[in-house]
């Protein structure tokens, strides 16, 4: 019988495994950056805290990525950003840690409540932080949506940066489009960015998501899935439990792209109230 | 044809050039090649934080940068500006050198080279050896003040 082709091979458990499972011995290795990347984002049970019902999808194109969210709750409000830091792998991870860090200090620190504002005031932070650096090898820009939700006075607000909320209720899709700039850039442009007052309307399901979800390429023509592909298949949720809504999307977004390459990060996150 | 060990010695110069390559680029200061060895004994040269990424395909094996937490300390500064970097930045580091360096080496082997995304570790996993069928060529590199290896173990 050959040996096996495997330089590294688990200790005293070599034997144990069959051959087809010694093919990618790093597997048993923890990756530690993605642990981290994981470990610092709310996850699905955080988010069911806050949210009648909730859920994530976060498949970044390598180990970790330049999507995020963040979180935060003080008294009866609930703050919920998503972020999509430009470039993909470890730089654009440290990235998150920095939109993290900012919408931490701002938000929980700051009190900053305006969603608006708040992404004004990131704009401003990141510009200030890295202005005098120079020769970085990063794109600092972001894509990012945030809500504010008042649980005791029912009112939702959502500001975005080249990010939209998209609302279903009764198979009907509604976009609240963020403003066509992304935030972060070095550049002295003034931006503003508004906020938007959400009417909540009972049995209503709201999604945000990153650009990678739209700009995966597939299909027969082997094109975007797009935005208006996106709203259709959330309108087509009216008979679909909320949690099976989920894998839907995964695997229409995977049959989708198909055997090509993921070419971006994927998060969404999808909750009801 | 090219015997066996030429085709080790060459895939080895790959990476050789391919981490020579990013930190002159990359960081405009030129690192120190030291006289690389083949490693015979037991274990592997580690340092404080290692990427590491499997290659299959064509060959197989492994490679893995790893350096003290100075080295990617710096490199952070550099490349993204932040003076007091957490673990978890350090550890991001690791894992954006070995890609980038993997990665290169790769678009000069062609597809049948495949590697892994790194998996990226601080100190000395439990759970794995080097069996005895890999060679492993240590690349002993200085860049600025910092020490740091490339190791290279293929069939």
């Amino acid at each position: 019988m050959e040996k096996s082709l495997n330089p590294i091979e688990l200790k005293d458990k070599t034997n144990e495994l069959p051959e087809e499972d010694q093919s990618l011995p790093l597997d048993r290795i923890e990756d530690q950056s993605r642990k981290n990347y994981f470990a610092r984002m709310p996850d699905e049970a955080a988010l069911n805290k806050c949210f009648d019902r909730a859920f994530l999808i976060n498949k970044p194109m390598g180990s970790v990525g330049g999507d995020g969210l963040w979180m935060y709750r003080e008294g009866g409000k609930i703050f919920l950003a998503i972020f999509n830091c430009m470039g993909q792998g470890h730089l654009a991870s440290m990235m998150t840690r920095i939109y993290a860090n900012a919408l931490r200090k701002l938000i929980a620190e700051y009190k900053i409540e305006f969603t608006g504002s708040i992404l004004q005031f990131i704009h401003r932070e990141i510009q200030t932080r890295f202005k005098d650096k120079e020769n970085i090898q990063l794109n600092t820009g972001a894509h990012l949506g945030i809500i504010k939700l008042d649980i005791e006075e029912r009112a939702m607000e959502f500001a975005g940066a080249r990010m939209d909320l998209v609302r279903e209720l009764h198979g009907e899709v509604e976009r609240v489009a963020g403003d066509d700039y992304q935030i972060g850039e070095l550049t002295d442009e003034k931006q503003e960015y508004a906020s938007n007052a959400v009417e909540l309307k009972p049995g209503s399901t709201y999604y945000i998501a990153t650009d990678g979800t739209t700009r995966i390429i597939g299909g027969p023509n082997y094109k975007r899935f797009g935005k208006p592909q996106f709203d259709e298949m959330v309108a087509g949720f009216t008979d679909t439990e909320f949690l099976d809504r989920k894998e839907v999307i995964v695997k229409r977004l995977d049959e989708w792209r198909g055997a090509n390459t993921q070419n971006d990060d994927i998060l969404v996150v999808a909750f009801q109230l | 044809m090219k015997s066996n060990k030429e085709e080790f010695e060459s895939t080895c110069n790959l990476f050789i050039n391919s981490v020579s390559n990013y930190f002159k680029h990359l960081t405009e200061v030129d690192s120190k090649i030291n006289v690389p060895y083949i490693k015979e004994t037991e274990g592997l040269v580690l340092k404080d934080f290692t990427g590491m990424i499997a290659i299959s395909g064509s060959k197989k094996g492994f490679v893995y940068i790893s350096a003290d937490r100075e080295m990617f300390e710096d490199l952070i500064n550099i490349f993204i500006g932040i003076d007091d970097p957490t673990k978890a930045d350090v550890l991001d580091m690791a894992g954006e050198i070995s890609n980038v360096v993997a990665g290169n080496v790769r678009a000069n082997l062609g597809t049948n080279f495949m590697i892994s995304v790194p998996v990226v570790f601080e100190g000395m996993p439990t759970e794995v050896k080097v069996t005895t069928e890999v060679t492993i060529y240590v690349i002993p590199l200085k860049w600025k003040n910092h020490e740091a290896f490339v190791v290279i173990g293929l069939q």
